[in-house]
């Protein structure tokens, strides 16, 4: 299974593609919602969307409807991972598509859980 | 860190006939680390003070619920064990439904902080809604401190990460400045109380479903044997009684996901 983690930290995009891989996932990583559209134009499968909220050039639910617009990955789980709190914020990641949506501080074993129930739906 | 001092046995023996808690006699360091703090907390000199006050004969009942509260796991999550709450949501849940039933009555034993009953309590409202309004869950423990966590239903980020689909945190939940609070139509439906396992006397009468999770393991086998007795009794004809994943029982034929239905 193989899951693309979009976050403009780098320290971050390492720390959840560790978290992945982990649990048995081959993860690619992009910086921005736009680099996140390229790489899933040039990917033959992908399983997952893992994303940040707030990043440069295009965030994460700008990322989350163009994504529901894709050709091919339109029905894509994608998780939306955010500092953002409250259930207005999830309402509104919810609205544009995603899948669902995972609110700092979380564990790894919170953050394997959700990905395990939005890949298994 | 020191050796085993006589204290420790005192709280072993203590917890042992109080709740059924088996505790080790090398698991001494639990002594300064949990009780430590409620020694100040109390204002004793000492921690050899405080268990002499709090697990001695006629001791104020404060003291002791605070060390069954410390010496007790609490640990718990919302959908704890996926496979059990399959099996109710898949099999159990829609035999009710289709058996004519107008509402089942639950027993939730060692329930905690309460997510286990508040978990059963939104899945009965999303898969049965008439059924879950009428129904009655009944959840159990024996530290107070938990109970009152349980009741005031309030769970921070952390504890609403664990298990609960953000479908589910939308529908059920009211957002406070730092937690989140289950909705008082889904608190309304379950009645808290303080009840040993260990108890002598029988538990609620007449249940559809009875849970008993992640608490016998730290019972010994006689202990076990007597806590699934009285849980047996509370569970009335077609019912079912659910264990913890990692805990079996002889208690009836196996449904899955830690589902038993009594012989
Ligand atoms: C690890 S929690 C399990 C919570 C929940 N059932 C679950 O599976 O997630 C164990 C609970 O058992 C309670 N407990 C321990 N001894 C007990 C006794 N003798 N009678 C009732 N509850 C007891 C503790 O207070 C604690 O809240």
């Amino acid at each position: 299974m193989i899951a693309l983690v979009v976050d403009d930290s780098m320290a971050l995009r390492l720390v959840h593609k560790r978290m992945l891989e982990a649990a048995g996932w081959e993860v690619r990583t992009a910086k921005d919602g736009e680099d996140a559209i390229t790489q899933l134009d040039a990917m033959p499968v992908c399983h997952l969307v893992m994303t940040d909220w707030h990043m440069p050039v295009m965030d994460g639910i700008e990322l989350v409807k163009r994504i529901r617009q894709h050709p091919r990955y339109a029905s894509v789980p994608v998780l939306m991972v955010t500092s953002e709190a409250g259930l207005s914020a999830i309402q509104e990641a919810i609205a544009a598509g995603a899948t669902e949506v995972l609110m700092k501080p979380y564990t790894a074993e919170a953050l394997v859980e959700r990905v395990e129930e939005v890949t298994h739906a | 860190m020191r050796d085993a001092s006589p204290a420790w046995g005192v709280v072993r023996a203590f917890m042992r006939s109080r709740c059924g808690v088996m505790l080790a006699e090398d698991q001494h360091y639990l002594l300064d680390a949990r009780l430590g703090p409620l020694a100040r907390e109390f204002r004793f000199p000492s921690v050899e003070a405080f268990v002499a006050a709090a697990c001695g004969p006629s001791s104020e009942e404060r003291l002791r619920r605070a060390v069954v509260d410390a010496m007790t796991t609490h640990e718990t999550t919302f959908f704890r064990d996926r496979p059990f709450w399959k099996v109710l949501e898949e099999v159990i849940i829609p035999s009710f439904k289709t058996s004519g039933k107008r509402a089942i009555r639950v027993w939730s034993a060692a329930c905690s902080t309460g997510q286990e009953p508040y978990s059963l309590a939104m899945l009965l409202e999303e898969l049965w809604p008439a059924g879950a309004a009428a129904s009655e869950i009944i959840a159990t423990d024996v530290s107070e401190i938990a109970l009152d966590k349980a009741r005031e239903g309030s769970f921070t980020q952390l504890e609403v990460n664990r298990g609960l689909s953000t479908g589910k945190l939308v529908r059920f939940f009211e957002q406070n400045t730092l937690s989140y609070r289950v909705k008082e139509s889904i608190r309304k439906r379950i009645t808290f109380k303080a009840d040993n396992l260990l108890s002598p006397t029988p538990g609620p009468k007449d249940c559809d479903l009875v849970m008993c999770r992640n608490v016998l393991i730290y019972f010994d086998e006689n202990d076990r044997q007597q806590v699934q007795r009285r849980l047996r009794s509370s569970v009335i004809t077609g019912g079912q009684l659910g264990f913890g994943a990692t805990e079996m029982s002889s208690q009836g034929v196996p449904m899955g996901g830690g589902w038993y239905r009594p012989r």
